[in-house]
C-alpha cells in the first residue's frame, strides 16, 4: 500500500514543497525514513509511533518506508511528524479521504498525539498557496500567524485525531481568519516616549535627522549620559510599520521561531540590542540549520550595538554586507540562504576606555595612545557606513533634575513622516526608500546645493581638515535636514548642521 | 676646509656606526689632524678599547666620503661641521658638541631660528591629556611671541610641543635620535612632513641611521644645547626628559617645570625639579617674564580680532564660548539659540577660525589665529 501527502520544509526565508511518500510492504517490521533526514526527522519515528498509539490508532506492524522527496535536499526539524503520521494512517487504510490530495500538512507530534507549534508556518502557508493547495493543516498555535496569508485555508489542528476527523469529513474546522489591520493596530505599542529624555538637545536632533533619512548613527558619550535611553526611543519616532512591512518582519520571526501565541504579528518596528559578546554567526545568522541572526531580526527596525568597540572585530566586519545591501547571504557547503536585513544601525560607545573623556563630572584617566587604540577598533570601512556621529555629554545632577519637559515622540514622528514622504516622492521609481540608501549618482542628482552651500562645504573640507569621503555623506545628511524643513534646495545652514554631525571626520577622532 | 669637512663627516659616521658614546678630545688638534692619526693613536684618543682598533681600520677601508656627500645631496640633507660658519654657536659652546650636524630644511631657516630665542619643551612619551594640553598650550603661547620651540619628536609631550608651535605658525626644531631622514616613531609621519614644511629636523647622525636606545640620551644634550632653557612637562621618575634637564644644568641653561598632581607618576619628575629649584611654569607668560619679554594680552587680541560681519546667531553663540571647551548643548542654552542653528553657527565660526573643536570636549575660542 502506498500513500502520498504534501508537506513543506523551510529553507532560509522560504518554504519548498516536500512529498511525503509512505509504503507498507511485507517483511520484518521496520520503520525507515529516507530522503536525507536529520536527527530530529529520524527521531520522529518514535513520536509518530507513540502519537498514533496514544490516539487509539493502530501502528502497522509491517515494513514501513517513508520517503521525503526531493530526496537530495537535507530535511530538518520535527515538522514532518504530522504528515508522516497521516500518510502512515492512509497507507494502512485507517484514513481514506480525497482531501489528502488538496490539503498539505506540517506539525510536530507530542507523544500523546497532540500537535505542537513549529517554526516558519507563515512561509509554509505561502508555499502551499503558491503550490495551489486548497488548504494546509498546521498546529493550532501557529494558525493565526499563517492566516496572514490570504487565498488559502489554514486549518489549525490541536491533535492527530482532530486532523484525521477533519480529513475524513467527520468534523468541520473553520479555516483560521485574522483581520491583519485590526491586529496591527491592536498589537502596536510604543511605551517609550522621547519626552522622557532630559537635555541632550544635539543628540535628540541627531536622532530625529537619522529617523527622517534612515541614517546610521553613532553616539559617543560617558556612561550614564543617556545613549541607550535615546536609542530605545528611536522606533517611537520612526513611521509605524504598514501591513506589508509587518508581514515581512513577522515572516522572519516566524522562521526564527520567535513568535508566541498572543503575538502572532510583529506590529512595531523591531529594536534589537545584542550583547557585545555576540558571535558573528549570532549577528548575521547561520548555523548547521540556518537561522536568521540579529541583523535580520532587526529588519525594518533598529539594531542597537551598545559598547561598539567591545564587539569582536569579526562580528563588526560582517555587518558591512547587510549595511550595504540590506540583506545577508549565508553560504555553507550544503546550502546558501539569504535573509533580508535592512535595518538602521545605532551604535553607542564610550569616548575612551575609562569612559570619562570630556565628562564634567569625573576626570578621564586614559593616556592618548590608549584612546587611539580604543577608537581604532572600529575599522574605517564600518565607519564609512555611519552617516551621523554625535557626542552625548554627561549630565550633571542639576541638569537632570532641572530638565524641561521636551517634545513628545508623536510630535517628532510627524516631522519625520513628512520628511520621509518627500523622499519617497523624490526617489519614486527606484528601489531606494530614503536618503541614506542613495547611491553616489542619486546623491549627485538629488542634492542640489545653493552656490553659498557649495562654497561652505568646500571651505569646511579644507579648513576643518575633513576627509574627502565625508563629502557625499554630508550632502546626504543635509538633504535630510532640508527635507525635515520642507524645502527643496540645500542651504548653507543645512550643510553646516550636517557637518556638526560628522565628528568622526574631525582631527583627533582616532586619538591625538 | 674641504678636507676638514671630510674628516668630520668620516669621524661622525664612524661614531654613529660604532655606537659607543665616544668623546672627541677637545682643543688640542683639529679634526683633520685627529682623523689622520694612525689607527692605534686614534683609538687611544677616542678612548676606544685596544682590542677594537681593527674597527677603525675596517671603517677607513669601506668608507667613502664622496659617496656620503652624494647621499646627502640625494636625500636633501645639509651638513654643518663644528667650526664652520653656520654651525649653531650655542651648540659649539657645550662641552661635548657634535662634530657635525645633519639637518633637513634650508640653511636660511637654521640661521633664522638661531637668531630667535629658543626653548625646549620635553616630557613623557606616555603622557596624560593634561600634559598634552599643557605642552600644546605652552608651545603655542611661546611661538606666538617669537620663541622657537625645540623638542625630540617622540610620542606624547614632544609631539604636542611641535604641534602647538606649528599650529601657531611659529618656528620649531625637532632633534632626532636617528638619521634626519628616518621617521621615528612612524606614526608621526604627518608631523614629520609638516616639520619639513615649516620647521627644521636636526640630527647628529648621518642619513639612514636607525633609532637605537643609546642614541636618545645622547641627542638630549643637543636639545638642551640648542636652547636657552628646558621646560619639563610630565616625566616619570626615570625619564629621558630628566636627562635633558640634567644636561641643561650642566650646560648652564635654565630649567622650568610644569607642576602636576602629587598623586600622579607623571608628575614625579617635574615636581622633583621644582623642589630642586626649577622655575614653576603655569603659562607661557611665566617664561616670557623670566626673559623680560613682553606678553601680549590674549584678551585684547580676541576683542580686537572679532570680525564685525557675523550674523546675529553667530554673534550670540560666539559670545557664549570661552577659552575652555563647552559642549554644543551648553552653548545653545547659554546663547538662547535653538539647537540646529547653534550647530550651524558653530561650524561656520569654526571655518572662520574663531573656534576650535576638540574631540570629546566641544568648542572653545581659538587663540591661534
Amino acid at each position: 500500500m502506498l500513500a502520498r501527502l504534501h508537506s513543506y520544509a523551510v529553507l532560509g526565508m522560504d518554504a519548498y514543497p516536500v512529498e511525503v511518500e509512505t509504503d507498507l510492504s511485507r517483511g520484518l517490521p521496520a520503520f525507515n525514513i529516507v530522503g536525507l533526514p536529520d536527527a530530529a526527522v529520524r527521531e520522529s519515528r518514535e513520536r509518530v509511533r507513540a502519537g498514533m498509539v496514544n490516539s487509539q490508532y493502530e501502528f502497522p506492524l509491517r515494513r514501513i518506508t517513508v520517503n521525503l522527496a526531493p530526496a537530495d535536499v537535507r530535511k530538518e526539524g520535527p515538522s514532518f511528524d504530522l504528515p508522516i503520521a497521516l500518510s502512515l494512517l492512509a497507507a494502512s487504510g485507517q484514513l481514506e479521504s480525497e482531501s489528502l490530495e488538496v490539503y498539505g500538512a506540517a506539525g510536530e507530534l507530542s507523544l500523546d498525539g497532540s500537535v505542537r507549534r513549529i517554526n516558519g508556518s507563515l512561509s509554509i502557508a505561502e508555499a502551499a498557496r503558491q503550490a495551489r493547495c486548497r488548504g494546509v493543516l498546521l498546529p493550532a498555535a501557529n494558525a493565526e500567524e499563517a492566516a496572514l496569508i490570504n487565498n488559502i485555508e489554514v486549518i489549525g489542528v490541536e491533535s492527530l485525531s482532530q486532523a484525521v476527523e477533519f480529513l475524513k469529513g467527520e468534523a468541520a474546522i473553520a479555516p483560521a481568519r485574522v483581520d491583519a489591520l485590526a491586529l496591527l493596530s491592536a498589537l502596536r505599542s510604543d511605551r517609550l516616549d522621547l519626552a522622557d529624555v532630559k537635555g541632550q538637545e544635539h543628540a535628540r536632533r541627531a536622532l530625529e535627522v537619522c529617523a527622517a533619512g534612515g541614517h546610521n548613527l553613532l553616539m559617543t558619550g560617558p556612561p550614564g549620559s543617556g545613549k541607550t535611553m535615546l536609542a530605545r526611543r528611536l522606533p517611537s519616532i520612526l513611521p509605524p510599520l504598514d501591513i506589508a512591512e509587518a508581514i515581512e518582519v513577522t515572516r522572519i520571526y516566524s522562521v526564527a521561531g520567535r513568535l508566541n501565541s498572543g503575538r502572532s504579528l510583529i506590529a512595531s518596528r523591531p529594536f534589537r540590542s545584542p550583547h557585545h559578546t555576540i558571535s558573528h554567526i549570532g549577528l548575521t545568522g547561520g548555523g548547521g540549520t540556518p537561522k536568521p541572526g540579529e541583523v535580520s531580526l532587526s529588519h525594518l527596525g533598529v539594531l542597537f550595538l551598545d559598547e561598539l568597540p567591545e564587539f569582536s572585530r569579526q562580528a563588526l566586519e560582517t555587518l558591512r554586507q547587510p549595511l550595504e545591501d540590506g540583506r545577508v547571504s549565508i553560504s555553507r557547503a550544503l546550502l546558501s540562504v539569504t535573509y533580508p536585513a535592512r535595518f538602521m544601525l545605532v551604535a553607542a560607545m564610550n569616548p575612551c576606555p575609562c569612559g570619562h573623556l570630556g565628562d564634567a563630572r569625573q576626570p578621564c584617566i586614559c593616556i592618548p595612545q590608549r584612546i587611539a587604540s580604543y577608537r581604532s577598533r572600529i575599522s574605517g570601512p564600518l565607519m564609512d557606513r555611519i552617516d551621523v556621529a554625535v557626542e552625548v555629554p554627561g549630565l550633571t545632577k542639576k541638569e537632570i533634575l532641572s530638565g524641561r519637559n521636551r517634545e513628545s515622540s508623536a510630535a517628532v514622528a510627524q516631522r519625520v513622516a513628512s520628511a520621509r514622504k518627500k523622499q519617497s516622492e523624490r526617489l519614486a521609481g527606484t528601489n531606494t526608500f530614503c536618503n541614506a540608501q542613495m547611491s553616489v549618482g542619486q546623491t549627485e542628482r538629488s542634492c542640489h546645493t545653493s552656490a553659498a552651500g557649495a562654497r561652505l562645504l568646500d571651505s569646511a573640507i579644507e579648513r576643518l581638515f575633513l576627509s574627502a569621503r565625508a563629502h557625499h555623506r554630508i550632502l546626504k545628511v543635509s538633504r535630510t535636514i532640508a527635507d525635515l524643513e520642507g524645502v527643496t534646495g540645500i542651504e548653507p545652514q543645512h550643510i553646516a548642521e550636517a557637518i556638526s554631525y560628522r565628528s568622526m571626520d574631525r582631527r583627533g577622532w582616532n586619538g591625538v | 676646509m674641504g678636507s676638514d669637512r671630510r674628516a668630520a663627516l668620516a669621524l661622525t659616521c664612524f661614531m654613529a656606526e660604532y655606537g659607543w658614546p665616544l668623546r672627541v678630545p677637545a682643543g688640542k688638534m683639529t679634526i683633520r689632524e685627529l682623523w689622520s692619526c694612525p689607527d692605534r693613536l686614534l683609538a687611544g684618543l677616542l678612548k676606544l678599547p685596544a682590542a677594537e682598533t681593527w674597527r677603525i681600520e675596517a671603517f677607513r677601508r669601506s668608507f667613502s666620503a664622496g659617496q656620503m656627500f652624494e647621499e646627502l645631496r640625494r636625500k636633501d640633507v645639509t651638513l654643518v661641521t663644528l667650526g664652520e660658519e653656520g654651525y649653531p654657536p650655542c651648540l659649539a659652546e657645550i662641552h661635548d658638541p657634535p662634530l657635525a650636524i645633519f639637518f633637513k630644511g634650508s640653511t636660511d631657516r637654521l640661521d633664522e631660528f638661531m637668531r630667535q630665542p629658543r626653548l625646549a619643551i620635553v616630557g613623557a612619551r606616555r603622557a596624560s591629556l593634561y600634559g598634552i594640553d599643557a605642552a600644546t598650550a605652552l608651545a603655542g603661547g611661546l611661538s606666538r611671541h617669537g620663541v622657537c620651540v625645540i623638542s625630540g619628536m617622540a610620542f606624547g609631550i614632544d609631539s604636542a610641543a611641535h604641534r602647538g608651535a606649528l599650529e601657531s605658525r611659529g618656528g620649531t626644531i625637532a632633534v632626532l635620535g636617528c638619521g634626519p631622514d628616518v621617521v621615528y616613531p612612524v606614526t608621526n609621519r604627518l608631523l614629520y612632513a609638516s616639520l619639513l614644511e615649516s620647521g627644521l629636523v636636526i640630527s647628529e647622525y648621518p642619513p639612514g641611521t636607525r633609532p637605537r636606545p643609546w642614541r636618545f640620551p645622547a641627542r638630549n644634550r643637543i636639545i638642551s644645547g640648542l636652547s636657552r632653557g628646558v621646560v619639563v612637562v610630565e616625566a616619570k621618575e626615570k625619564s629621558g626628559a630628566l636627562i635633558t634637564a640634567d644636561f641643561a644644568l650642566d650646560q648652564g641653561r635654565d630649567v622650568f617645570a610644569v607642576p602636576g598632581s602629587i598623586f600622579s607618576d607623571l608628575s614625579i619628575g617635574p615636581n622633583r625639579l621644582v623642589r630642586g629649584g626649577a622655575t614653576i611654569v603655569t603659562g607661557a607668560g611665566d617664561i616670557l617674564e623670566e626673559y623680560g619679554m613682553e606678553l601680549e594680552s590674549t584678551q585684547e587680541k580676541s576683542v580686537r580680532e572679532t570680525p564685525q560681519d557675523l550674523e546675529e546667531n553667530e554673534k550670540l553663540v560666539l559670545k557664549a564660548t570661552s577659552e575652555r571647551p563647552r559642549h554644543q548643548d551648553e552653548l545653545a542654552a547659554r546663547s538662547g539659540v535653538d539647537g540646529a542653528s547653534t550647530a550651524a553657527a558653530l561650524v561656520s565660526l569654526e571655518i572662520r577660525g574663531l573656534l576650535k573643536f576638540e574631540q570629546g570636549h566641544g568648542f572653545r575660542r581659538s587663540n591661534s589665529s
